[in-house]
């Protein structure tokens, strides 16, 4: 069962706090991640979703590499000041600062991942909860982001507050959900891992 | 005996016209009724996806491209491979209808001649029977909304398509690769003649 199909179950959070204060702890004790992801791209014109596939690490303080293997090559790395990226052997650089839509989703990217992202200055969010998963369903209040991203929603595991998913909500039927699963935490992890090749 | 063959034997200018007359007949079945190519999406109800790059000189991009045909035009969505949607666009007969755009993109000229492109790739100008004509068999001319000429297979699916004009810079030149035997290009070459550039669309089977 998907999230979005478990949505019916959950309830408003009243204590918001609690959630808060583990994501910060959690944030707090992680230097780095390694998981797995499986990524759903929904689109109003395709009957079926666009399904990815592959591995994302992540090490502090804004280093963070996507590797998808299924069904296409693509590494995307945000590094420092730019993005690199690997498809199928062809590696382009780009500088973030002429892109402030990259910047911005990047930023989400690397908050969820680091469990810092209820920013409630730069989003409106609505808290809740279910037996396994808290859910915040963010609406961006800056209105660049706002056009690019309707609503964010991040579901955060209960036993440890790391990210279970997250659904990007660009317009009713077109949305991309990414599970992440064989969560890692603190394991080391070299610089090299974040080299495009 | 002599006199009756003269008689009866056709008259050489009788004989070319009916040679005309047919020749002008079997263009017309082929083209307008039974036999001239369609446009891959014409029977497409789920939409097709490609994994596309675009080279410029040096630069180059990657995404995934989603196709439709729809009753006001053909919908593409453009995704990076990351998710987020960066184009989403309905090219109908007489333009393009926008929902989603690059702003670094919003120039005339360049839109002019990615419309140009996008309607290329999915044959559009196949929608119109009357205006293609049979030049030979497998080569056709298509007078709109693009003026091309498009040879094809025995199977009269599309395997090159070239835009007319001796002095056009941006004169395009696509090739349809096929792997089986249903009329779904597995792989799209949209190339231009003056411009360095190539677009590359791979079919991604789902």
């Amino acid at each position: 069962m998907t999230f979005s199909q478990n949505h019916e179950s959950y309830t408003s959070l009243e204590n918001v706090d609690q959630l808060k204060e583990g994501i910060t702890k959690m944030a707090e004790q992680t230097n780095t991640i390694k998981t797995s992801f499986k990524q759903e791209k929904h689109i109003s014109i395709l009957t079926k979703a666009v399904s990815s596939e592959g591995d994302m690490v992540f090490k502090k303080p804004n280093s963070l590499k996507w590797t998808y293997s299924k069904p296409y090559k693509y590494k995307i790395i945000f590094k420092k000041e730019e993005i690199i990226i690997n498809d199928e052997g062809k590696v382009s650089k780009f500088d973030l600062s002429s892109s402030k839509s990259f910047i911005e989703i990047n930023e989400i990217i690397v908050n969820s991942v680091s469990g810092n992202i209820l920013q409630e200055n730069q989003f409106s969010i609505d808290y809740f909860q279910n037996g396994n998963y808290y859910l915040a369903k963010m609406i961006p209040k800056v209105e660049q982001l706002r056009s690019y991203i309707e609503t964010i929603e991040i579901y955060f595991n209960k036993n440890d507050f790391t990210v279970a998913s997250i659904k990007l909500i660009e317009k009713e039927k077109d949305y991309t959900i990414i599970n992440f699963f064989d969560n890692k935490l603190n394991e080391e992890i070299s610089d090299e891992a974040f080299n495009a090749n | 005996m002599k006199k009756f063959q003269m008689k009866h034997s056709t008259p050489i200018s009788v004989k070319i016209l009916v040679v005309f007359a047919c020749s002008y007949l079997s263009v017309h079945y082929a083209a307008g009724q039974l036999k001239y190519p369609q446009p891959y999406l014409q029977n497409n109800n789920e939409g097709l996806l490609y994994d596309v790059s675009f080279q410029y000189k040096s630069h180059y991009i990657s995404g995934l491209l989603a196709i439709k045909k729809e009753i006001q035009g053909y919908h593409f969505v453009l995704i990076t491979k990351t998710g987020p949607t960066i184009m989403d666009f309905i090219i109908t007969d007489k333009g393009i209808d926008w929902d989603k755009k690059i702003e670094a993109l919003d120039r005339p000229i360049f839109l002019k001649a990615m419309e140009k492109d996008f309607r290329t790739i999915v044959l559009s100008s196949l929608d119109k029977p009357k205006k293609i004509k049979r030049l030979r068999s497998n080569l056709y001319k298509v007078r709109k909304v693009i003026r091309h000429k498009v040879a094809t297979d025995h199977l009269e699916r599309v395997l090159s398509a070239k835009s007319k004009g001796l002095i056009n810079p941006f004169k395009i030149f696509a090739t349809y690769l096929y792997k089986g035997e249903d009329n779904i290009p597995d792989q799209i070459l949209v190339r231009h003649r003056l411009i360095k550039s190539k677009l590359d669309l791979k079919l991604i089977k789902q």
